[in-house]
């Protein structure tokens, strides 16, 4: 089957509900914003679930609907407000009692079936069905996983609301579900860990951020705070007991894996819980720490910004007439380049080099001006015949080092040096690696290599061999500098390598 | 001094050449602190025209404003673009730099905002062009200003103002050129990137430039530093360019 459809029937029943969320209602005006206002009830109901709160029958909840649309900002009539409770308990007519229905495409059968459900049904644990009270409502499987859904992607609930859920799923004996809502738990002490580290680092960096955020005053709240992590200390205490009770159970037996499971995560929470507790109370000491015993990195104001007295107050009033004072101001920037390794010629030669071709390839066609001063200036014959003896040798033996160079007798290595670019190839091979491509002259080459490479292939057809081979480089470091004292250049020597078939 | 603290100072100084920064997890961190060395460090430093910025988590080196005797890759870029036609690219990318630099450090809320989400080229260039037509404007109203120096100024606001954005017809990685706004912001990007002061990420999307700690440490000490005050006032109220 096409992975498209695999459990296609499965996702429309998730979404069906979504999908079908205030639909059948009219409410007139109120139309545009019905979807809306049903989550907020829904949302509103899941909590009282949660905080053990039983006003949820049904004129409580006309009453969340009437308080929603208001704090909305919108009006809504007795009617409207009628119509819309109706519409997220049933189906149709309220005297039907009616499921919601939808159709979905069961993918393995190809059909269209019905999937019936509920938004919200009796809360069997609160409704006392003796007595003939009103039914209490609560969130059905539907749409919980509605608020999930959007729970995922907006991530707000806080460690206390997760630990409240979990307990409500113990009490309920739905360990199961229980165990999965530990793993949302775990994330978000997690995430809120993690938050708290980067934020001690931003602060240690620059202690001037205390001051920004009117949030991060904390330490004005230092006791709320520690109230809250009491409190949520007692949630897992509450969960650890409800577990404990859940032992001695009759049907314990059948529920033991599971409970054991939940013990265990639980426990991690807890450390992870303390461990966080433990770092933000330290943050919100050193917090204090910074503000009182190093007050002037608040208060001092620089005297000069870069913001209003060089580029406001400076660049945008005189700059253009004062240009070199734009280079003073900006040279201090940077460091020093590292004038080692080579001399400072020879650094020099080497960039300037790789700039260009860099530059070549970076602006094509537009600098062709400059491109042809340099055509002019540069005698590849020359190069080339001082190369054709590195590359004869790399045919035949696979290798070159340059160490060989200083053997060769004078003349020839006068030949070295009497084009500046001869020598510079050598540092171009030592930059990366040459795939040797086929070339041929109506090309131009980016790399001044190939253009080396080309020439060699004019003056004979046997450097044609080289084609598809890789010339790349290796350091031999225990060779001691070559030195040509007559040119002042010293290089540490490395070997030119082939390799064949490199496709 | 000592020629023990002599010794360690030197040590320093030329591990600073070479690596440019010493981390607070390098042992010469705390060695630095040690007053004789520090001082001695200092004199080295100001012998040979570059200074040293200290911040909490390391200490760097650069070349002071003029004189140094050290290439840097500023000096570098200007190097490369010394022949008279290419010089206004230069100045260009020195004014692209200075608009990056205004609009991290504008206030402590976009030094932030910069560090998580970058700045995007296309903002560094509305910034830039914020800028030139100030000047262009100003230029018209009194087209005397800036003529007499020794670089045409007319000249420089032109070649911007005629650029265009960016080449509509490449796609993937973009590279630094001299025919395109884009183009100049990317080299000059380069630069500081090469620096280590920023990293560049999307490069083959829209490109993001974020500033490292570092060159919020070096603006730090080189612009808002009250011992440099007087130092940048003038070189700011230096009204005269010694020339012809």
């Amino acid at each position: 089957m096409i992975e498209s459809w695999e459990g296609f029937g499965e996702r429309i029943k998730k979404l069906n509900p979504l999908f079908s969320l205030g639909k059948g209602m009219d409410v007139g005006s109120l139309n545009p914003y019905v979807q809306p206002i049903l989550v907020q009830v829904i949302l509103t109901i899941f909590y009282r679930e949660l905080n053990d709160d039983a006003n949820r029958t049904k004129q409580d909840i006309s009453l969340i609907v009437k308080e929603t649309v208001e704090q909305m900002k919108l009006t809504a009539t007795d009617k409207q407000v009628e119509r819309m409770t109706a519409g997220l308990l049933y189906y149709g007519p309220e005297s039907l009692n009616q499921p919601f229905q939808t159709t979905y495409f069961n993918e393995q059968t190809s059909t269209w079936d019905t999937q019936t459900f509920k938004y919200l049904n009796t809360d069997e644990l609160y409704t006392d069905l003796e007595s003939s009270g009103s039914i209490i409502y609560k969130l059905t499987d539907v749409s919980q996983e509605m608020i999930f859904m959007s729970r995922e992607m907006s991530e707000e609930f806080s460690i206390t609301i997760e630990q409240l859920y979990s307990i409500q799923l113990i009490k309920n004996g739905n360990f199961k579900k229980a165990i999965r809502n530990l793993d949302t738990l775990i994330a978000r002490v997690n995430r809120l860990l993690l938050e708290e580290r980067s934020f001690q680092k931003e602060v240690q960096n620059n202690p001037k951020l205390l001051i920004l955020d009117e949030q991060l005053q904390r330490e004005d709240k230092k006791e709320k705070i520690e109230k809250q992590f009491e409190e949520e200390k007692s949630n897992f205490r509450i969960i650890m007991s409800l577990l404990d009770k859940a032992k001695s159970n009759e049907n314990y037996a059948e529920i033991q894996q599971e409970v054991l499971l939940l013990q265990d995560k639980i426990d991690y929470t807890r450390q992870m819980h303390d461990r966080f507790a433990n770092l933000v109370i330290q943050n919100i000491a050193m917090e204090m720490n910074l503000k009182t015993e190093n007050p002037m990195l608040f208060w001092d104001k620089p005297l000069l910004s870069f913001k209003e007295d060089i580029y406001e107050n400076w660049l945008m009033k005189k700059g253009l007439e004062q240009l070199d004072t734009v280079e003073h101001i900006l040279a201090p920037l940077f460091s020093p380049k590292n004038p080692f390794i080579l001399p400072i010629d020879w650094l020099w030669g080497e960039q300037e080099v790789y700039e260009t071709t860099e530059e070549l390839i970076e602006e094509e066609e537009a600098e062709q001006e400059e491109e042809l001063i340099e055509r002019k200036i540069t005698d590849w014959n020359s190069i080339s015949t001082a190369w054709e003896y590195v590359f004869e040798h790399l045919l035949q033996f696979g290798e070159f080092s340059l160490a060989e160079l200083k053997e060769l007798p004078y003349e020839v290595q006068d030949q070295w040096f009497k084009e500046k670019e001869t020598f510079e190839l050598w540092m171009m091979f030592n930059q990366k690696p040459l795939e040797i491509n086929v070339l041929n002259g109506n090309q131009t080459f980016n790399d001044e290599r190939e253009t080396l490479l080309y020439h060699l292939m004019q003056k004979s057809e046997r450097f044609k061999k080289l084609e598809g081979q890789l010339i790349y480089t290796e350091f031999d470091y225990n060779e001691t500098p070559l030195q040509w004292e007559k040119y002042h250049v010293t290089i540490t020597p490395f070997k030119l390598r082939l390799k064949e078939n490199v496709k | 001094m000592s020629s023990e603290a002599f010794k360690k100072a030197a040590e320093i100084y030329f591990t600073l050449l070479k690596e440019k920064s010493i981390r607070d997890d390098h042992e010469y961190f705390a060695v630095f602190y040690e007053p004789d060395v520090r001082d001695a460090v200092l004199i080295l430093a100001d012998q040979s025209k570059t200074q040293i910025i200290e911040a909490p988590k390391r200490i760097q080196l650069v070349t002071k404003s003029n004189g140094s005797v050290f290439a840097t890759n500023f000096s570098h870029l200007k190097e490369k673009h010394k022949e008279i036609e290419n010089k206004k690219f230069f100045h260009l990318m020195s004014i692209i730099s200075m608009s990056f630099l205004y609009m991290i450090s504008k206030n402590e809320a976009t030094k932030i905002q910069s560090k998580r989400e970058g700045v995007t080229f296309y903002a560094i260039e509305r910034s830039v062009n914020d800028l030139i037509t100030h000047w262009e404007n100003m230029l018209k109203e009194e087209p005397a200003f800036g003529t007499d120096k020794m670089i045409d100024t007319h000249h420089i606001v032109e070649t911007w103002v005629n650029m265009e954005v960016e080449n509509q017809d490449k796609t993937g990685v973009k590279r630094g050129n001299k025919r395109t706004r884009i183009g100049l912001i990317i080299t000059a990007m380069k630069m500081l990137e090469d620096e280590k002061l920023i990293v560049v990420l999307d490069k083959d999307s829209i490109p993001k430039a974020f500033p490292k700690n570092e060159l919020f440490e070096r603006m730090e000490h080189l612009y808002h530093d009250q011992e440099r005050f007087q130092e940048i006032k003038s070189l700011l109220e230096s009204e005269e360019p010694t020339h012809a």
